[in-house]
């Protein structure tokens, strides 16, 4: 019996590809990688890496880049608002935007003083344009390393799939950061009076730990530091730091208020690389799951859940007691049932059940954020203290 | 098109296996009577194509077919098969202990012939082939019915169950002349990897009746509880609902009711598009390879470009 739909071959399609040598062409290769090639712009065309199922390839850095140059017109690209959208990753600043507004709302509930509005505005605008070119950066030096040749890795491979050039990416990961730079001066030189040497020495290490994180020149971040630097950087010091920013000051509690947010961000990342624990795997990388194995991942993420209610408990407890924040609480504890039930329910390294982990830790980041949002809203709401905001 | 001289290859004697081991001796002669012997035909012209001797050739072809028999001896068991090559599968004619011991015997005579042969470092990538080869089998395994497996996950199975066996055939006559040039290998390795992609996606055409030249029954994966690769293509984009359907399909006009006529035509459409921009790519690897043959290698790449057509196309 044979089908209706044995086919007919279809057309050629229009698809190049070109292999260069990085020993023996270095500089032509770098344009490609980069997008800025003269023989790419002249024909208005962009250089696709090809993927690779060799994960080997990501560690031996391999010498030969085969390329599928095709035409922008050829690539039937989204509009650029939503090609921008992908390459900027907005789930993604839950991470940043819930522990700044979050530590707004409490500073604002808390602190004896009036909060100029000019700083607040100034904290998380800097904190987004830092969380965006971090992104920004990444996916930038992923592509040139070639860590975007195989699928499951490169983020949303904006580049791989010829979204945007390299050098675009890179021109706007570096305003991002600009802009970063700027709001985060301008909080300096508002709070000169109060910047000590230790405080100081906090900032360059965190920079130097954000950096590392985007750019990945020692490749820190797949040796198991890439979680840690996570907890601590939309943590405790994002809080810590807005209360300095806004206050001039950090009061343990401030510290204390980081930590759910923290351990959010742990879940999340540890999520994302226990989905690629496989490929992790076989391309010798050492984050946590690959190096603990697949089992010692599932407890990894029980300890990671326990460790976030505990959080939150602390928070409750010692740094932020008011009944609000009992919502928070409930909004966690509801969505993290589930998750750790279908991280639970992953039978192997390869299973699907595994795809699309790290988008569920951010849906219930979202949750989180959200519910302390509301907490924040409902208190401040209750008071008088929202008119201070605005003094 | 001048063909290679090529001996005639000798894969399985019966006087090359213990004669106090009746059973065994059955067996094999079961399993190689029936196989069409390409992976074997493959490397032998490779082989003669780069200038290997006679000895050569038949090590490695031999090499080849009983790495993939056991393969399929233990693969039969693991898949609870009982036809192979539409006859009784070897672990319901004897047992699955004698399947499984009659597959370790060719593995491991395999290392024996290899190691005779002296070259090192065909001997530890042949060893590496084989590890590909179980881990795929393993990842296989863990993933009948699981649902939610995606493509590229499915991609990487393949590269280490079916893709690993074409690489090798590509690959091995050079290690066995001692041409191990990392960027030769290179090339080879990448025309493998498409081959065997091509070789399986192909493959899973045919369990919905897609240029089922062979008459390969229809829906065995689907009904298995193994989503192959066009299943997962197909099901791209489609409701949970509607894939549940499909999935429970008992007929292949009933799977098509199920996603819709003009939807699968479309992906099969789409499906052929993505492989034959590997095909597209295969050849320009090709076109990489002809720099690290010599003129009188130069059929080789003449051979190989036919093979593309042979493995997605099914043509002969």
């Amino acid at each position: 019996m044979k089908s209706e739909t044995d086919a007919v071959r279809p057309q050629q399609t229009s698809a190049r590809f070109v292999t260069l040598r990085q020993d023996q062409e270095a500089a032509r290769l770098r344009g490609f990688l980069r997008g800025d090639a003269q023989e790419l712009l002249e024909r208005d065309a962009v250089a696709k890496p090809v993927t690779t199922l060799q994960a080997g390839a990501l560690r031996a850095q391999t010498a030969e880049w085969t390329f599928e140059i095709v035409q922008l017109a050829e690539l039937r690209r989204d509009p650029w608002w939503r090609r921008a959208l992908r390459a900027l990753r907005p789930e993604t600043w839950v991470l940043s935007l819930a522990p700044v507004l979050s530590t707004l709302g409490w500073l604002a509930a808390t602190s004896a003083e009036p909060l100029s509005a000019w700083r607040a505005l100034a904290a998380v605008i800097g904190v987004i344009a830092l969380h965006a070119a971090m992104n920004l950066f990444g996916d930038y030096h992923d592509h040139m390393r070639g860590w975007d040749r195989v699928p499951e890795r490169g983020a949303d491979r904006v580049l791989a799939r010829g979204d945007f050039r390299g050098f675009e990416i890179l021109r706007a990961a570096w305003a991002s950061a600009g802009l970063a730079a700027l709001c985060g001066a301008l909080l300096l030189v508002a709070n000169f009076a109060h910047i000590t040497w230790k405080a100081a020495l906090l900032l360059v290490m965190v920079l130097a730990v954000v950096l590392e994180f985007g750019i990945n020149r020692w490749g820190l971040k797949y040796r198991g530091l890439g979680e840690l630097a996570a907890w601590f950087f939309f943590g405790p010091w994002l809080t810590g730091g807005l209360s300095w920013a806004l206050t001039g000051s950090i009061p343990w509690s401030a510290w204390v208020m980081g930590l759910p947010f923290g351990t959010m961000a742990l879940l999340i990342l540890h999520l994302r690389n226990f989905e690629r624990i496989m490929i992790d795997s076989q391309a010798g990388l050492g984050t946590w799951p690959a190096r603990a194995g697949f089992e010692a991942s599932k407890k990894f993420t029980w300890f990671c859940a326990i460790a976030l209610m505990a959080s939150l408990a602390a928070l409750l407890v010692f740094a932020d007691p008011s009944p609000e924040r009992f919502l928070p609480v409930l909004a966690t504890s509801l969505g993290l049932g589930p998750l750790v039930g279908v991280v639970r329910s992953v039978r192997s390294p390869s299973g699907g059940e595994l795809h699309g982990l790290s988008q569920r830790g951010l849906r219930l980041a979202w949750a989180m954020a959200l519910s302390f949002w509301v907490s924040d809203v409902i208190r401040l709401w209750g008071s008088a203290v929202l008119a201070r905001i605005f003094s | 098109m001048h063909e290679p001289k090529l001996p005639s290859l000798k894969i399985y004697s019966a006087q090359d296996f213990p004669a106090y081991l009746p059973k065994l001796n059955q067996l094999f002669d079961d399993l190689f009577r029936d196989g069409k012997g390409f992976r074997s035909k493959l490397v032998a012209r490779v082989a003669a194509r780069v200038g290997a001797d006679d000895r050569c050739i038949q090590l490695l072809a031999q090499t080849i077919e009983f790495i993939h028999n056991a393969s399929l001896l233990h693969d039969d068991l693991i898949d609870r098969s009982v036809l192979r090559r539409g006859k009784p599968a070897a672990w319901t004619k004897y047992t699955p202990e004698y399947a499984v011991l009659a597959g370790d015997y060719l593995l491991a005579r395999v290392m024996v012939n290899l190691s005779g042969y002296g070259n090192v470092r065909l001997i530890q990538y042949t060893a590496e082939m084989i590890s590909d080869l179980l881990e795929g089998e393993w990842i296989q395994d863990s993933l009948v019915g699981d649902h939610a497996v995606t493509a590229a996950q499915l991609d990487r199975v393949h590269n280490l169950k079916t893709g690993s066996l074409f690489k090798w055939c590509l690959r091995s006559p050079f290690h066995a002349l001692k041409r191990d040039d990392p960027h030769l290998h290179e090339v080879l390795e990448n025309c493998g990897i498409i081959l065997g992609l091509l070789f399986q996606r192909s493959d899973d055409l045919l369990d919905f009746d897609v240029r089922n030249h062979e008459g390969k029954a229809v829906l065995g994966d689907l009904k298995s509880g193994y989503m192959n690769s066009f299943t997962v293509f197909v099901f791209e984009g489609l409701d949970e609902g509607v894939k549940s359907r499909a999935r429970a399909a008992q007929s292949l006009g009933e799977f098509k009711r199920a996603v819709g006529e003009s939807h699968f035509d479309e992906r099969l459409a789409a499906f052929d598009a993505m492989n034959l921009k590997q095909i597209e790519l295969y050849a320009h690897n090709l076109q990489r390879l002809r720099s690290h043959l010599a003129a009188s290698e130069q059929m080789l790449i003449e051979d190989l470009s036919r093979l593309s057509e042979i493995l997605y196309w099914r043509k002969a």
